[in-house]
């Protein structure tokens, strides 16, 4: 009887450990999949190419389509590292990726100005071409994304980024 | 519409068996418990439909004093909305028809990046599944369609409505075959209600605090839902579908209100008479979406 109580408690114990590995391979495969879908974009495209605004007065450019690469070209300053905003605009409250091919500091600011913290930022496993992925926790409304170039140096012709902004969540690839 | 046949009336008898085996009263008692179609003169499925229209706000979008946040820094509140349902149709394939099926490894040609839901359109638009499904199939030959009629208008706001359907032709009886989709036909859409601009400062677009709004939209258009429901032997012959028509905020999110603004104005009144209406018209004919619980 104590053998058979015994058999039952590895069963249990075994079992509990099958379980807790699924759930890890779940994340790790969503993981992937995001890191991967990502990848896939900033190589394949479907690519926009876009100005970012550099004057306070200047309208921002839409980076809001989902799917999609937005080549930014920011303007060469006459002094400091390059910084340009976009604008995106979000349809549904979650988490956002904010995918980048070069080192770049990003802003993130809502309709009233307040600059929106980073959750975190993260490597993308999948490939060169991902530099870093930031990540912000948004709501409906249109936000401003300032990107600087994180760069020393002196600066005589435009400089490109390429960007895609994902929701995090995207599970389903 | 496809002419029906008159074959799908036709009584199936049982004429001849006099004396069944017990593995015959088996088969038989099996197929009344699952309820198939087996009583002579009856069809081989019989439809019913409930539909149901609502204006429907996430709760992300959702504002104190019941106002809806659009993606681009609108508040919209609706005092009314309506639309015209004209009818409802089932799409149906003849048994052993072929109705080409969508497989996003090989999108059709003019599609490619086919993953989460949707393709990459040679165009650049983001296509939904449902929607090159709908595509395919209705390019299918051999679709019949069984539409009910309903010309109601229906002010949806707040809890769902229901809509009275109309007499379904033939009795609602489904000949043997796959129905394959369900479309709902729409016409004139008006909304009444009023708008706010989130934004401040030099980024503000609207003068006034609050702008009274006035929309009338033309629109004809069909919303689709895809299905599967094999009707014939060994199927149950009931086949019962709740529909639900939901309006969605999310197709405003790309609407610029302040172009139809006019300065100094506190309302605006969007109508076919105004230039470029099309694309709000676009935007709200796509804000639509169909859901079906099939019950058999």
């Amino acid at each position: 009887m104590q053998k058979r109580g015994l058999w039952i408690l590895v069963a249990v114990v075994m079992g509990w450990g099958g379980v807790a590995c699924d759930e890890h391979d779940h994340d790790h495969e969503h993981a992937h999949s995001l890191d991967e879908h990502i990848c896939r974009h900033m190589l394949e495209g479907p690519a926009l190419e876009v100005v970012a605004a550099v004057a306070l007065d200047e309208s921002l450019p839409d980076v809001s389509q989902d799917h999609t690469r937005y080549d930014v070209r920011i303007a060469a300053p006459e002094t400091g590292a390059p910084s340009g905003r976009v604008a995106f605009a979000s349809g549904q409250a979650g988490d956002r990726v904010i995918a980048v091919n070069r080192e770049v500091r990003l802003v993130v600011k809502d309709v009233d100005g307040v600059e929106v913290s980073a959750e975190a930022m993260t490597d993308n496993g999948h490939c060169e071409e991902v530099v870093a992925h930031h990540v912000y926790p948004l709501g409906v409304g249109t936000y401003e994304v300032g990107i600087t170039l994180d760069a020393d140096g002196l600066f005589t012709e435009d400089v490109w980024v390429s960007v895609i902004i994902e929701a995090a969540a995207h599970a389903d690839h | 519409m496809v002419q029906r046949d008159e074959r799908w009336l036709r009584r199936r008898t049982r004429g001849g068996a006099k004396v069944l085996g017990l593995w015959r009263w088996l088969v038989l008692g099996s197929l009344a418990l699952g309820g198939c179609a087996f009583s002579d003169g009856e069809p081989w499925g019989e439809a019913s439909l409930r539909l149901e229209v609502r204006w429907w706000v996430p709760q992300d979008r959702q504002m104190e004093g019941g106002e809806v946040r659009l993606a681009n820094d609108y508040a919209l509140r609706l005092d009314d909305v309506a639309a015209e349902v004209v009818a409802v149709t089932l799409e149906i394939a003849a048994p052993g028809g072929e109705v080409s099926s969508f497989d996003p490894a090989a999108p059709p040609p003019g599609y490619s990046l086919c993953h989460g839901g949707h393709c990459h359109a040679d165009d650049g638009r983001l296509v939904d599944y449902a929607d090159i499904e709908a595509e395919l199939s209705g390019g299918a030959s051999g679709l019949e369609h069984l539409r009910v009629p309903v010309a109601q208008a229906v002010q949806f706001l707040g809890e769902g409505r229901d809509v009275a359907l109309g007499v379904c032709p033939e009795r609602c009886w489904l000949e043997r075959g796959r129905v394959v989709g369900v479309q709902v036909e729409l016409r004139q859409l008006r909304l009444q209600g009023s708008l706010r601009d989130l934004r401040s400062g030099a980024a503000q677009r609207l003068d006034g605090a609050l702008m009274a709004l006035i929309l009338e939209v033309p629109l004809t258009m069909q919303v689709r839902f895809s299905l599967d429901e094999v009707v014939g032997k060994g199927e149950p012959q009931r086949l019962h579908l709740d529909l639900s028509l939901r309006w969605l905020p999310q197709a405003l999110d790309g609407v610029e209100w302040a172009a139809w603004a006019e300065p100094g104005s506190t309302s605006m009144q969007v109508d076919p008479e105004h230039l470029g209406y099309e694309t709000v018209g676009e935007a709200l004919a796509e804000a639509w979406e169909l859901s079906a619980e099939v019950r058999r």
